[in-house]
């Protein structure tokens, strides 16, 4: 995207000036009939216009002025996904079409035109008059979708724009759009809003694919359904030579729609919809890409164009239903790789008309931004603070900003960051560095509630190790202290209620992807002593800050899983100060991939969130808040203007942090809020935002406006950042420590574990999205126990082992991972009604598994948990919607004793499948005569022994990394060729087609949503095997379905860093050098990817089209198959895969 | 038309919603408990010597020590608005103020213990319910004295008139019955029996239902179906036409209003999650407090159940209900936090109407109320402890009677505070007062879900089964009333905390997961201290003496052995013994219960540790099937009778 070099403030301007001569002088009020000056060169009469525009010629050379007759689009300052098209017509016939013009001259003999500004989905035209001699302009209007909406709407809703029935484009409260003048229609809902009886979920695909040989054009069919369909009826019509059915489908409750064929296709669809009442309704089309006719009622509702270019994923129809039945027919062009669906949604909307006037093409006046560099400026101090104590980290010497972290990462954090205070708080308040001299780095000051102390990390100049411990002074810088002593690093830390010391500590473990040792929160005396450890985790609790509650809010990566089947994820969630009742606040729903962190409580009970790119190496981004009475339903966006991706209007915000309320304790309670600001707007995305640029200074900010207010202190070639505003803070609730001191026990207790939020009817075949266990299945509990990788140990690097989990059907989350290694603590029954009371041992990392009558996992716990010592910890549900209250269940496990799940942990198993399950393999099902190296019954390849098989990755393609596994454990987690799905679905062994084999019948998916259509086989035939191996098998699958379990050293081979690298490196060599044997070539070079991928195109294809497709895919894939290797792999293809003449 | 119809009764009787029980009123009556004889025998721990027992005098003292709170209770306006009533529940006056300039026109002593209040269509009377003498004080309005006092059933709290004024209605918390007045004759007409615990009633706008919200369930503790219910009365008939059940648990119902069209009742009540452990107290696993909208026309249509509360913030004893002037609004006062929730009713009425799909049930939703619409918010009541509150029919605004703060706050109908009219109370809190006051507050709780009065409402018990930790998980207890808890050490059933003063500290700690201030605890123990029991009015003349049954019975109570375990005066000698009513799910097992008190045994069912027997002849039969908790199977039913009689004038 080009960029512009316009002052800020004309950024959202975008003219188009249609130029007769002069584009530079105002316009003359000249009337339609004024004649062209005799200079002009010559042109045809206003009173014909021109029926085809005419080439500009050059501007002659005049003596004063250039006379260019024509147009051009002033495109500087475009805010580029404002409008996305702009073609002039004159009459029905399009003259040009400016899309990839913008900025460049159109000359245009005068006349009247139709200028249409396209929004990707929609257009808007209007006219200009192109008169000789004369400056015409594009009348617009500025739309602030702010003032638009009634002052309750929530504000995160998205706010669709409409023109007529035609969707132009979708934006945010606070955000803007330029317009054509003329009425415009902006609407929402919200969510709870929506008429569940009104939900359509499926649509059918009728009708046969054309012959597909170019894009179809269907804006130019003639469609008319001339009939009402009616139930059962096929009609048949024709358009030209062609012959089309298309057939009623009734509107079916639910399913999406997965095409049999590949490739673009047209769909001819068409449906009743029974609307309760009569009025607006939205429609949705998901993935529907290449267009869109729609009929309401016999009548054409709306036309979207096929547009390669842009593709337009989501269509909606604005319909105004009458009450009753409405017959919907709709025409559309598909073209996805794998599926597309279409989902049809009812909603009920708010409208709002507003309208849009020509405000003369000016920009809105900007807000005039506080200078940038601190200087004499006498802007008046902050009210209600005595000053501010924050952080600085000077650039680097090259200029970059030299303070991007991963927040759970010690060896990113900034060398030479230190602690300044400023008071009064502003721009020439007196400046004190508090730490420079004694501290090589001291950051993430917190202060005390009484506002005279701050405790911050930091380590020492003079120290010999590196580590950084937690300090405490005054905020004068007197007084300081050390306050933790003989720690692992220590980060993050926060005042408590108690007066105890809040603090992150690096572990000695490595987290789940072996990044780093992950820090956990823990607390201290204020003296340093009476460490106690309240998280436990695998994976890094950072960032804690007290609520007004009394709970510890902190950011914590889940990496065993979370709601969207993502392997891992940033969720804030909730502790009490002594780390009991561990609970998910918010963050755990979409998006995802969005790290989420440095939250703060302000006084109006926001939760103010800085939310970044899910590459979570730069902690600045937009600022969202939750409220807590309902956090997971109240995100709001406080800078719309911050993009992430595409153009970002706006800087980058950090480290909020709140003020006083002005009006005291008792007063209404507003919330100020201080931040840190790096002005600038660009078009990169967040990730990669030039570190040059950023410029962090602290500010005010401003919820108005949803922009950085007045600025406190910018200081230059210093990145100024983690403000705290000093005054007196109000006290949070204290809550008690209730850990029982010397109990090495906890209770955990689930009232139901059929009440779940999980969507009952759900097609996804993901392991984590598995439909809530059906009333009465619960049979017993599987405790386990997650632990870290130590240091010493070489076996994990790089994490790629989940590359192969997740890309194979249905692992991935869940802890469908290698990475987590487990062992079963215990086993619990449950009550007839499901409910159960565990006692677990205290301050371990474990997790549940709800188990049915064969013992295998229906559903597994999505996070590590833990219960401190004593505590007695009650769930709801299991995965119970976290706004759901207990009902008051008269629960069986209420009526005994918790259940002692107390393996001491030398005795606690783990199934590892070297050790385990490979002799059972070997003994029962790898014979020769089986599913041995000859005989591959099946297809299935289960040989025996050690032989080391590298595993590349289909996702990274050429990138060497890979595992390395035994033949048998490949054959068992890769999908083989021509089979829909793995033998075996890691942590869900009733949906593993293996166990289903080991049992001889099917255990998992009663229903008609099993993928795999065949019925199970009973395996090894004849000769079952012992009950006790079959159990092994469903706890190796439950576990995870590990190759390594076995924690620290273990003799078997495995993962050997030397060795895997050796492997790795001579996989590199092996694939660098080109393959002399023609079908070796293939199976390398093609076949890896595409079997992978079950796409058999090319079994289809004639053997003339095998050149070219060979030739272009190599050339998208850079030059893959060696130039030698070429004409031997198009041969072999020809020969034997694809399809003869 | 309409709506002015439903101004005077939202204001003159469904506004009016207080609670009596959970009031402590410290008063009790003239007729004292036996009068100590002897310090109770082998008292293991130091006891109070049993003089300490609250006589007459002592309730008087404690009189005086009130130090002349006023305690707004209730509010009724005048028709046209221009005078609001205020009962004064411990300085036992009716104050009128004038609505329009806020000043206090003057005070009107009453009965004892005044809660609910209505006034006549002609604004010319205003009936008092008088809660601790069992009568309804009749006051004329222009002469500022009471005119008449007729007597009614015991404790009426809640009263409701019938729109043209010539019934009216008192709910009577200790006789279970709501009594019908006839006032032009100023006389009880009869009585409607209801269920137990009857608190506050509202009256369609007909005149042909009556509501009745009750703060007791009839069940025994150990049924985990156990509720209350909103009892609906047909007026002209004078029974209960239907018993409204909400889809989750009923209990501690307080306040109701009807709705001016008269379709359907707004009761609102607690919520307790007592079958499982309160070992939390987040995402309301104790106490959720809800609102519940009873269809009236239809009797079988279902109760809908919303709660009030949110994710992360109890809404804590809920109490008064009012509907606004042009009834978009519904405004419940909650004691607990010193709020005031205003509810948008028609938004509710679409949220019942369109469950969203996936949603848990809305009477188990704690975000249903508060979606991006803003069904609910929540302002301050400019007060600590609202009770009543009530909307002016003049201007709409709302009128809430805060009880610790002495004044009447006045909010604007939008819930902003406009201004606080002070009832001239004392500005200190002496210590019981303060204790008093930190008892119902549950706003120092974590998240504000529970304060004190949650399980032991007015001091007392719900009757409900609690599975607290410090005996063991699984082993559920009837809540014991706190009353004299002080003089019948150790407490708790199993006696696991030495005295009341240290199960007061836990309490706090380990149910409202906070550390009370030194200073804060000793209040509440001194408060706890003095709350005197309160004499049964049952089986009992006016001049306190027994009547004949309950005389027999006293003679059967000492030939079956009772006395033996539960002598006078405070019919107990502090000692666990094994009566034989262990069940598997109780251990350890080898530790009996403590012996309760019978003193109050009148209002504190269900009985026995875990509160298996709904009536006291439940006690006597089917829970002593083996004699072991006195000889009670030889005893014929008229003698089983006389003793229950005698145990209920205790």
């Amino acid at each position: 995207m080009k960029r512009f070099t316009q002052p800020m403030g004309a950024v959202l301007a975008l003219a188009i000036i249609v130029a007769g001569v002069f584009a530079a002088e105002p316009a003359p009020k000249a009337g339609p009939k004024t004649s062209a000056p005799k200079a002009r060169p010559p042109a045809k009469p206003q009173s014909k216009p021109a029926t085809k525009p005419k080439p500009a010629p050059k501007p002659a050379p005049q003596p004063k002025k250039p006379v260019t007759p024509g147009i051009f689009i002033h495109g500087a300052g475009l805010k580029p996904h404002s409008w996305k098209t702009f073609a002039v017509y004159q009459g029905s016939r399009c003259i040009n079409n400016w899309r990839a013009r913008l900025g460049r001259p159109l000359n245009l003999a005068p006349g009247e035109y139709e200028v249409r500004v396209g929004f990707g989905s929609g257009w808007v035209a209007t006219k200009v008059q192109v008169r000789p001699n004369a400056v015409a302009r594009v009348p617009t209007g500025l739309l602030r979708f702010r003032d638009v909406l009634p002052p309750d709407a929530p504000g995160a809703v998205p706010q669709k724009l409409y023109h007529g029935h035609t969707y132009l484009a979708t934006r945010y409260r606070g955000e803007t759009c330029r317009l054509p003048p003329g009425e415009y229609t902006v609407r929402y809902h919200a969510p709870s809003d929506m008429d569940p009886s009104t939900v359509l979920r499926a649509w059918h695909q009728v009708g046969p694919f054309p012959p597909k040989r170019k894009p179809p054009q269907i804006l130019d069919d003639v469609w008319p359904p001339e009939q009402a369909p009616k139930p059962g009826l096929k009609a048949a019509y024709k358009v030209g030579k062609e012959e089309r059915t298309w057939q009623y489908v009734g509107a079916r409750p639910e399913g999406n729609v997965y095409p049999g064929g590949k490739g673009t296709g047209v769909f001819y669809l068409t449906t009743t919809i029974d609307a309760k009442e009569a009025g607006d309704y939205t429609l949705l089309f998901k993935q529907c890409r290449g267009g869109l006719v729609a009929w309401l009622n016999g009548k054409q509702v709306q036309r979207v164009a096929p547009d390669t270019r842009y593709r337009p994923k989501r269509v909606e129809l604005f319909l105004h239903l009458a009450k009753g039945k409405n017959v919907l027919m709709v025409k559309t062009v598909a073209s996805h790789y794998s599926s597309w669906q279409l989902r049809g949604v009812l909603t009920h909307w708010r409208t709002y008309q507003v309208a849009v006037t020509d405000d003369g093409g000016k920009p809105p006046a900007a807000k005039p931004k506080p200078p940038i560099l601190a200087g004499g400026d006498p802007t008046p101090a902050v009210p209600g603070i005595e000053g501010v104590v924050f952080c600085q980290v000077p650039n680097r010497e090259d200029g970059r900003c030299a303070m991007h972290y991963e927040q759970f990462r010690i060896v990113t954090r900034p060398s030479n960051a230190r602690i300044c205070s400023l008071a009064p708080a502003k721009p020439d308040g007196a400046f004190r560095d508090l730490t420079g001299k004694r501290f090589a780095s001291a950051m993430q000051p917190d202060l005390s509630y009484d506002g005279k102390k701050v405790v911050f990390t930091a380590r020492e100049t003079t120290k010999k190790d590196d580590t950084f411990a937690i300090y405490e002074m005054n905020v004068d810088g007197s007084g300081l202290r050390q306050v933790t002593k003989n720690l692992n690093h220590c980060l993050d830390p926060c005042y408590l209620p108690s007066g105890r010391i809040l603090f992150a500590c690096m572990q000695d473990f490595r987290d789940e992807y072996d990044r780093d040792h992950p820090p956990l929160l823990h607390s201290c005396n204020p003296d340093g002593s009476d460490v106690d450890q309240l998280t436990f985790n695998l994976s890094s609790d950072t960032a804690p800050v007290v609520l007004a509650d009394g709970r510890v809010l902190f950011t914590s990566w889940q990496h065993h899983g979370d709601h969207e089947g993502e392997a891992g994820n940033f969720a804030i969630c909730t502790v009490i100060p002594d780390g009991t009742g561990f609970n998910l606040f918010c963050g755990n729903s979409p998006p995802m991939s969005k790290t989420k962190s440095y939250c703060q409580q302000l006084t109006d009970g926001r939760v103010v969130v800085v939310e970044t790119s899910g590459h979570r190496h730069y902690n600045a981004g937009y600022l969202t808040a939750v409220h807590p009475r309902r956090p997971l339903a109240t995100r709001q966006f406080l800078t719309p203007e911050v993009q992430l991706n595409g153009t970002n209007l706006d800087g980058r915000f950090a480290s909020p942090y709140p003020l006083p309320d002005p009006d005291g304790p008792e007063g209404p309670k507003t919330g100020g809020m201080l931040c840190a600001y790096s002005p600038g707007r660009g078009t990169a995305q967040l990730y990669e935002y030039p570190f040059e640029q950023i410029h962090e200074g602290l500010y005010t900010f401003d919820f108005e406006s949803g922009r950085a207010g007045r600025l406190v202190f910018d200081a230059p070639n210093v990145q100024d950042y983690d403000p705290i505003a000093v005054t007196k803070r109000r006290v949070p609730d204290y809550v008690p420590n209730l850990v029982v001191p010397g109990a090495k026990t906890g209770v955990m207790c689930c009232v139901n574990p059929y009440l779940s939020d999980r969507p009952k009817q759900n097609n996804r075949t993901v392991v984590g999205q598995l439909p809530p266990a059906e009333p009465g299945t619960v049979k017993g509990v599987r405790v386990m126990e997650g632990f870290g990788v130590e240091d010493t140990d070489p076996r994990y690097h790089d994490g790629f082992v989940i590359d192969m989990l997740q890309m194979t059907f249905g692992a991935g989350s869940n802890g469908g991972s290698n990475f987590e290694q487990k062992r079963i603590i215990g086993y619990a029954p449950t009550e007839k009604d499901g409910s159960f009371n565990v006692e677990v041992p205290a301050d371990t990392v474990i997790s549940l598994q709800t188990l049915d009558a064969n013992g295998m996992a229906i559903e597994t716990q999505l996070t590590w948990t833990w219960v401190r010592p004593g505590e007695h910890r009650l769930c709801v549900g299991c995965h119970e919607d976290r706004e759901q209250a207990l009902p008051n269940l008269d629960c069986l496990a209420m009526h005994k004793r918790p259940v002692p799940v107390l393996t001491p942990p030398d005795k606690r198993r783990t199934v590892d499948f070297r050790r385990d399950i490979m002799p059972i393999i070997e003994k029962r099902c790898s014979m020769p005569q089986c599913h041995g190296e000859k005989t591959k019954a099946g297809g299935l390849d289960l040989r025996k022994g050690f032989e080391l098989v590298y595993h590349r990755s289909g996702y990274t393609g050429r990138k060497i990394n890979g595992a390395f596994f035994n033949r048998a454990y490949e054959s068992l987690l890769q999908a083989p060729p021509n089979r829909i799905g793995t033998l075996v679905r890691p942590c869900s062994a009733r949906h593993s087609p293996l166990i289903w084999r080991l049992y001889g019948k099917q255990l998992g998916w009663s229903d008609n949503r099993n993928p795999y259509k065949k019925p199970a086989k009973p395996m090894p035939p004849g000769k079952p095997l012992p009950e006790a191996e079959k159990k092994l098998f469903v706890e190796w699958v439950d576990l995870g379905a590990m190759w390594d379990n076995i924690p620290g050293e273990d003799p078997l081979p495995g993962f050997d860093a030397v060795e895997s690298k050796r492997m790795g490196r001579e996989a590199t060599a092996k694939l660098a050098k080109p393959i002399a044997d023609a079908e070796e070539a293939f199976k390398v070079r093609c076949f890896e990817c595409h079997d992978a991928r079950k796409n058999n195109k090319m079994k289809q294809m004639t053997p003339d089209k095998i050149p070219p497709l060979v030739t272009r895919m190599n050339a998208k894939r850079k030059g893959w198959i060696k130039p030698s290797e070429l004409q031997p792999i198009i041969q072999y293809l020809q020969q034997n895969v694809c399809r003869k003449k | 038309m309409i709506g002015r119809r439903w101004i005077r009764l939202a204001g003159a009787v469904a506004g009016v919603v207080l609670p009596a029980a959970c009031l402590t009123v410290l008063v009790a009556a003239e007729a004292p408990p036996t009068p100590p004889a002897k310090p109770a025998p082998k008292q293991p721990v130091a006891a109070k010597p049993a003089a300490a027992i609250r006589t007459t005098d002592h309730v008087r003292a404690a009189n005086a020590k009130r130090g002349g709170y006023k305690s707004p209770i209730c509010i009724a306006f005048a028709p046209g608005g221009g005078v609001a009533y205020v009962t004064c529940h411990t300085a036992d006056v009716l104050v009128g103020i004038d609505a329009k300039s806020g000043k206090v026109i003057g005070q009107v002593p009453v009965g004892r213990a005044p809660t609910g209040v209505a006034v006549a269509p002609d604004g010319k009377t205003v009936y008092v319910a008088n809660t601790l003498d069992h009568t309804v004080s009749v006051v004329d309005a222009a002469a500022r004295k009471v005119v008449a006092t007729v007597p009614c059933g015991y404790e009426p709290t809640g009263v409701a008139l019938a729109r043209d004024g010539k019934r009216l209605y008192t709910a009577n918390f200790i006789s279970d019955d709501v009594s019908v007045i006839d006032t032009a004759a100023r006389k009880e007409v009869t009585r409607i029996a209801v269920g137990k615990g009857p608190t506050y009633l509202a009256l369609a706008p007909d005149g042909k239902r009556l509501v009745v919200n009750h703060m007791f369930s009839r069940q025994p503790a150990t049924d985990p179906q156990q509720t209350a219910y909103v009892a609906v009365i047909d007026t002209a008939a004078g029974k209960v036409v239907a018993e409204k059940r909400s889809p989750g648990t009923m209990l501690l119902g307080m306040g109701v209003a009807v709705t001016p069209d008269g379709a359907h009742a707004l009761a609102v009540h607690s919520r307790p999650n007592f079958n499982v452990t309160p070992s939390q107290l987040n995402q309301g696993w104790v106490h959720t407090n809800a609102l519940s909208v009873v269809p009236l026309a239809d009797p079988k249509a279902p109760v809908r159940t919303v709660l009030l509360d949110n994710v992360s913030s109890g809404a804590a004893n809920p109490h008064g209900v009012a509907v606004a002037k042009d009834t978009s609004k519904l405004y419940v006062s909650h004691r607990g936090i010193h709020q005031v929730s205003v509810v948008d009713l028609g938004r509710l009425k679409y949220l019942l109407a369109h469950p969203a799909p996936n949603d848990p049930p809305t009477h188990v939703n704690l975000g249903l109320l508060w979606r991006e619409g803003k069904t609910v918010r929540r302002v301050w009541s400019g007060g600590k402890g609202p009770n009543g509150l009530a909307v002016s029919p003049a201007d709409g605004s709302v009128w809430v009677a805060n009880y610790f703060s002495d004044n009447v706050a006045v909010l604007n109908a939008a819930g902003v505070l406009k201004t606080r009219i002070d009832l001239g109370g004392p500005k200190e809190m002496t210590v019981e007062r303060r204790g008093e006051f930190l008892f119902h507050d549950a706003a120092h709780c974590f998240q504000q879900w529970v304060s004190c009065t949650s399980c032991h409402p007015g001091t007392r018990a719900d009757g409900v089964n609690w599975d607290l930790l410090n005996d063991g998980i699984s082993n559920h207890k009837n809540a014991k009333s706190l009353v004299g808890a002080h003089l019948t050490p150790p407490s708790m059933a199993l006696g696991v905390r030495a005295s009341m003063e240290v199960a007061a500290e836990k309490g706090f700690l380990f149910i409202q997961f906070i550390v009370p201030e030194p200073d804060e605890l000793k209040a509440v123990q001194a408060y706890l201290r003095s709350v005197p029991f309160r004499p049964s009015p049952l089986h009992r003349a006016k001049d306190g003496r027994l009547d004949e049954s309950a005389t027999r019975g006293k003679q059967v109570f000492a030939k079956a052995g009772c006395a033996m375990c539960h002598p006078a005066p405070l019919y107990t000698t502090c000692e666990s013994y094994d009566v034989g009513t262990f069940v598997p799910r109780d251990y350890p097992q080898s530790k009996p219960f403590d012996t309760p008190a019978l003193l109050e045994v009148y209002r504190t069912a269900p009985y026995l540790h875990d509160g298996r027997a709904a009536t006291l002849d439940e006690v006597l039969t089917v829970c002593n099937p083996e004699d072991r908790h006195g000889r009670t199977s030889h005893l014929s039913k008229q003698d089983r009778a006389d003793l229950v009689a005698f145990l209920e004038s205790l």
